[in-house]
């Protein structure tokens, strides 16, 4: 296996971050299909090394080609044939959480945010942050309740969210009102000028 | 064909009431709604609609950005599931 300077003790799994994935060998020169998981899908290129799941193994990578969308062609330290590419197809590729650069000031990386316990401001639990959503208006925190059941979404603001403590592993969360309006309610359709 | 001009946005009449009430109660709240046809108009700025997606309710806080574009746009009905990876979140 041909990769970059292993680290001397392997990074423990829960310091690591997911951030790509080798895809098939490209040609005969040992480049290799990397599909980026990142916001800027380029910027994958600027993290090394990367580390395999288990975080024995790291890469570095000496060129990217952007193919499309978040796909590129990737070149790595050490592998330089078709064989060693062949190898790492479908591996999953991460970053140590302490390479990435901190945020700004009420930012939160959504790694981070994944996993706090949700409670309300009397200390009750509401359940567990499973994912940070974003569909183009605001984010989204998605809650799995400790009962079970459905995920309940909370809007990610300073409302609703008024504490975030990621040392203590914890966001509270105060419910907002919620209202309805249906068409049955208020009649016909309208139209605005 | 693109919808004539004279006719102005579409948008739900109930809605256009809904959110003149709740921008004068002042408090923060979700409105839940099923209208994902209507347009996001400028009165709408700043408030919190719960957007169903035919599942759940999707919040969807409006912002300038928005005006113009359809309620639905900012409520997927398909599931994605993505990575976290170096993603950010900011508290508006």
């Amino acid at each position: 296996m041909a990769n970059a300077p292993s680290p001397a003790t392997p990074v423990p799994a829960h310091d690591l971050v997911l951030v790509g994935r080798f895809g098939a060998a490209h040609g005969v020169r040992g480049e290799v299909r990397l599909k980026s998981f990142t916001g800027d899908p380029a910027a994958i290129g600027d993290y090394s090394p990367l580390f395999s799941a288990d975080g024995a193994r790291s890469f570095a990578l000496r060129s990217l080609r952007h193919i499309r969308d978040d796909m590129f062609v990737a070149r790595v330290e050490g592998v330089n044939d078709r064989t060693a590419a062949e190898a790492l197809v479908n591996l999953d590729l991460h970053v140590r959480k302490a390479d990435l650069p901190p945020a700004d000031e009420e930012e939160y990386y959504h790694s981070d945010l994944i996993g706090l316990s949700a409670h309300l401001e009397n200390g009750e639990l509401i359940g567990e942050v499973a994912n940070v959503l974003n569909f183009g208006a605001g984010d989204i925190l998605e809650v799995r309740p400790a009962s079970g059941g459905e995920t309940l979404l909370y809007p990610f603001t300073k409302a609703v969210a008024p504490h975030v403590d990621l040392s203590a592993g914890r966001v509270t969360i105060v419910p907002p009102q919620e209202s309805e309006v249906r068409e049955e309610e208020e009649g016909e359709d309208g139209e605005q000028a | 064909m693109a919808r004539s001009i004279w006719k102005g946005p579409f948008v739900d009449g109930y809605l256009l009431k809904k959110a003149d009430t709740a921008r004068g109660s002042g408090r923060s709240e979700v409105i839940k709604i099923w209208s994902r046809r209507s347009t996001v108009l400028p009165q709408f700025v700043g408030l919190t609609f719960g957007v169903y997606n035919g599942h759940k309710h999707i919040p969807v806080t409006v912002t300038e950005d928005m005006i113009g574009h359809k309620f639905g746009e900012f409520s997927p009905t398909r599931t994605f599931h993505g990575h976290a990876a170096d993603k950010k979140a900011k508290r508006g």
